[in-house]
């Protein structure tokens, strides 16, 4: 796509080629590369959006040394599945009469995309979009988690989340009690 | 109304059989996590309001990803960071929050703390559909001009509940105060009736549309029941 013209030039023909082309090339931990849409990029991550405005997108694969390729894969995919969702009749109206809501339900393609993740794939996901400020892709996994966790109790959250009982049995005790109610069913 | 349940524990085998295994108020699985099956035979079975009207979406997958997941049965491995489990938190019911307050100490300080309340408070009241500033025509005074016309207490909705006044001159009630509110989770309408009566306050919750009627949330006493309001969220 682009040509080197030697030295004195290359910087500044990069530079209309990279403003022309309508991808970016992203790179992960484990060096292998992918594509996304340049405009889906910029529209739901902010980290993208500011490398790409600041001109700082490696033609050659942008590093991004903490995202697994795994990961990235389902980022890029999220990206430009969301370049080609066309917005609900239903998010739309609800943007209007919510717009102070600070989340919106996840629509029926961001469910089915996040629920076929594996616990792994979705907690690095969860990750992922933390690291590149990609507030809607957090929003929808953060969603999917506390789905999963509803329900279940504390002793199965534990294992989970790899999460150690700290607690003392008497201090465990006091506060079930105390919280009784909500370990009763509805 | 709730069932009540067995509390006890026997001492050594609390893990299997505790109260914490019986816990099951979501339909929700785990998606294929081996917990939920070795769980399985110590849930309680539930039949209350409310599963059927659960996405049936939610239980297509579970079939699908059992099978997957039964291959390769490790639980998981990716330890989030403590601002992530927040943000995961944040987006829980309170029932499910206040009985995580028991998974560690740093997990209750979290839940407990004012700030994740306030994010909770706001997140659980944006779940809500009348939450804007209630119609001027219909506002405090208008109760007075039309004595059986319920007026709208105040101009903001209070944690996500509308508050209605319409006094009563019933034997039950003196003087009750209604709150409307409508989850957009379930589509579902309820009223909150808080009456006082004989000097202590009682509260019930009424769903539209379910047939059960008027129940009592978790409590009838102030305190408890300001806890359920503030994270209504089912």
């Amino acid at each position: 796509m682009e040509v080197d013209k030697g030295k004195g030039e290359a910087e500044e023909t990069r530079k209309v080629a990279e403003a022309d082309r309508d991808t970016v090339t992203l790179k992960s931990s484990d060096g292998k590369l992918f594509e996304v849409s340049k405009e889906a990029a910029a529209r739901l991550s902010t980290v993208l959006a500011g490398m790409i405005a600041g001109g700082s997108i490696d033609d050659n694969g942008t590093d991004l040394k903490q995202i697994g390729s795994e990961a990235l894969e389902n980022v890029v995919d999220y990206c430009n599945k969301h370049a080609n969702s066309i917005p609900s009749a239903a998010l739309i109206s609800s943007s209007i009469s919510f717009n102070t809501a600070p989340f919106k339900e996840p629509e029926e393609w961001e469910r089915k995309f996040v629920d076929r993740l594996s616990h792994d794939a979705l907690f690095d996901l969860v990750e992922a979009a933390n690291f590149l400020g990609m507030e809607r892709l957090l929003d929808v996994t953060c969603h999917k988690i506390s789905e999963m966790m509803k329900g279940k109790s504390p002793d199965q959250i534990r294992e989970v989340f790899n999460i150690k009982n700290d607690y003392t049995k008497e201090e465990l005790e006091e506060i079930r009690q105390e919280l009784a109610w909500a370990f009763y069913d509805d | 109304m709730f069932r009540t349940k067995e509390i006890a524990r026997k001492p050594d085998d609390d893990r299997k059989v505790g109260v914490e295994g019986t816990m099951d108020d979501h339909p929700l699985a785990w998606h294929g996590h081996p917990l939920s099956l070795r769980h399985t035979t110590t849930s309680a079975v539930k039949s209350g309001p409310g599963i059927s009207s659960r996405p049936v979406m939610a239980t297509e997958t579970v079939h699908r990803v059992l099978k997957t997941k039964r291959a390769n049965p490790t639980p998981c491995h990716v330890m989030l960071p403590d601002n992530l489990i927040a943000e995961v938190l944040v987006c829980l019911p309170a029932r499910s929050l206040v009985r995580f307050r028991c998974a560690c100490c740093s997990w209750n300080t979290e839940i407990s703390s004012c700030a994740f309340q306030e994010r909770h408070h706001a997140l659980a009241a944006s779940q809500f559909l009348l939450l804007q500033l209630a119609p001027p025509h219909i506002a405090y005074n208008a109760s007075r001009a039309h004595p059986d016309c319920p007026g709208v207490i105040g101009s903001k909705p209070c944690f996500g509940l509308i508050l209605v006044e319409r006094p009563c001159h019933g034997a039950l009630f003196k003087g009750c105060v209604l709150a409307l509110a409508s989850t957009r989770l379930s589509g579902s309408f309820k009223v909150v009736k808080v009456g006082v009566q004989l000097g202590t306050l009682e509260a019930t919750v009424l769903t539209v549309g379910n047939a059960q009627g008027w129940r009592a949330p978790v409590a009838t006493f102030l305190v408890d029941f300001s806890v359920d309001e503030t994270g209504v969220r089912r």
